[in-house]
């Protein structure tokens, strides 16, 4: 099944297709969570509460092929969560500017 | 701002080694098992009421910005029709601001919204520290459970201590009332903290909707499909939608350069048949994706909009960087990439270039970059089927030189009749 179809089939709210579409990147969200959080335990409950806020709001994803960059987002943002409960810092990222700049100016873009 | 991708980067091969522990999947499921989607039961009262709430007290994007004053400061970042609505005194006033334990304050003076986009304007002062030595990361937060995520500024450096910024942030929903600017500030000695600043959105300050169109007309340019569906402007933002298809696969014959960037589209606005702004789209080519341009607001009146000379502009990386000399020749730099010769003119140091494609390149000598005589010469060139030479000036003279190159452009053109009428 094509990532396309499971995001369609995790919209009509079926949990597996929501769960293969994290585990087929897992290794990925697993970093982005460990660079920020530095714990096993504390990557891996951001995670739950990634996949928690998926299955509540992906029907509110307008461009399917945006998962991803979507969902990592969301990781993000349970990752700050989670440090702003243990008050402990390390360096964080605007990278939703860089998503959300996609379609304009360009490096050397004339 | 340390960026997350230097982070990936220096512990580049410690990561590589990390892999999600096997409980993974396990926690997934267990975290999903025990949530379920609540259904709303839908209470007609409520909802009655809550549409009445919206049309009497709520956004009206049709009523007119009320004025308020200027805000000083902002006249060098605020580009294009930001800095004219600035000019005027268009937006909301807030003038609140939030002060960290070590001094910096960050005083949110004002903003401009519309539908598509809302706009910060906002100072940052520090009584001692170097504002240089710590990072603020911006963000929106109202009902949405999804925030407002910031798109994009420009900010200018005064001194250590004082620093404006003009910041892009998405458009709130309809719904929106109560705001808060949150701000995470991040010092380079390890430590972070938050700091808020709520303002309440005031509706009536909204930038007029000039206009709402479905344009429904298509252009095609080297197999791609670009369908243009709708436009809206105020006078503070443009955005037009659309859809990319793909007509046909790579392997059909679509010539696409080694890139390892993201192929652009680039189309200009026509306003009463003048040039008004260029939009820029992301596209791929492998897959229909549906794009979302932004383009500085409209003004009040004008009889006509029309999009034309579309271009899609790919770009080959090419980083490298040579030493060259009066007596450089046929120095092969990339396969696309050749210093046929190097010699002086004038004042003016000459470089000749033989290449399909337009390289971005910057001249060095003892490390500082030279001006280049005429940048955009040839920026905008149609990439040539077979190489040819080209001479770059660059004002002044030295023995030793650096060149160095960052990517070749390479730009096909649509059919120069080709336009598209929005209005």
């Amino acid at each position: 099944m094509t990532e396309l179809e499971l995001v369609n089939k995790a919209k009509d709210g079926d949990k597996e297709a929501l769960i293969q579409l994290v585990m087929a990147r897992q290794h990925e969200y697993y970093r982005l969570a460990y660079v920020y959080l530095k714990q096993k335990e504390d990557s891996l409950d951001a995670l739950q509460d990634m996949i928690i806020i998926l299955y509540k709001n992906i029907q509110s994803l307008k461009n399917d092929e945006a998962f991803f960059s979507w969902s990592k987002t969301i990781l993000v943002n349970c990752c700050r969560q989670t440090l702003k409960k243990r008050n402990k810092m390390v360096y964080l990222s605007d990278i939703e500017e860089q998503d959300y700049n996609e379609d304009r100016n360009s490096f050397g873009d004339g | 701002m340390k960026d997350i991708e230097d982070v990936l980067n220096s512990q580049k091969v410690e990561l590589q080694k990390l892999q999600a522990p096997e409980e993974l999947e396990d926690r997934l499921r267990t975290a999903l098992n025990k949530t379920t989607l609540q259904k709303i039961r839908i209470n007609k009262g409520f909802i009655a009421a809550a549409i009445a709430f919206v049309l009497l007290f709520s956004y009206n994007f049709d009523t007119l910005a009320y004025y308020s004053k200027k805000m000083m400061g902002y006249e060098t970042i605020a580009q294009g029709s930001i800095s004219e609505l600035n000019e005027e005194g268009a937006g909301q006033e807030i003038q609140r601001s939030h002060t960290f334990s070590n001094g910096v304050e960050v005083l949110l003076e004002g903003i401009m919204f519309d539908e598509n986009e809302l706009v910060a304007f906002y100072k940052i002062q520090s009584t001692g520290l170097n504002i240089d030595e710590i990072s603020l990361l911006m963000e929106i937060n109202g009902l949405n459970p999804i925030r407002y995520s910031a798109r994009g500024g420009s900010g200018v450096h005064i001194d250590n201590q004082t620093q404006f910024w003009v910041h892009s942030f998405e458009a709130p929903k309809f719904y929106e009332k109560w705001l808060s600017l949150d701000i995470t500030m991040l010092a380079h000695n390890n430590s972070s903290e938050q700091g808020s600043i709520k303002f309440t959105l005031d509706r009536s300050k909204a930038m007029k909707r000039i206009v709402k169109q479905d344009i429904g007309k298509q252009v095609e340019i080297e197999n791609l499909e670009i369908n243009f569906l709708t436009l809206t402007a105020s006078r503070l933002n443009t955005t037009i939608g659309g859809l990319i298809e793909p007509l046909q696969t790579n392997s059909q014959g679509v010539r696409v350069w080694e890139s390892k960037e993201q192929p652009t589209l680039k189309f200009d606005i026509f306003v009463d048949d003048a040039f008004y702004d260029t939009a820029y789209v992301g596209v791929n080519f492998s897959n229909k994706k549906e794009f979302k341009t932004e383009v500085r607001g409209l003004p009040l009146e004008f009889n006509g909009i029309d999009f034309r000379n579309f271009r899609l502009v790919q770009m080959k990386m090419a980083d490298n960087s040579v030493d060259i000399s009066f007596d450089t020749r046929n120095l092969v730099v990339d396969e696309d990439l050749i210093i046929t010769r190097v010699y002086q003119e004038g004042d003016n140091t000459c470089i000749v270039i033989k290449s399909k494609g337009i390289p971005i390149m910057g001249l060095f000598r003892n490390d500082k970059q030279v001006k280049a005589v005429d940048e955009s010469d040839y920026s905008e060139l149609p990439v040539s089927p077979k190489a040819v030479e080209r001479v770059y000036r660059f004002e002044g003279q030295s023995p030793d030189m650096t060149l160095m190159f960052k990517v070749i452009n390479y730009t096909q053109y649509a059919d120069d009749t080709t336009k598209v009428k929005v209005l």
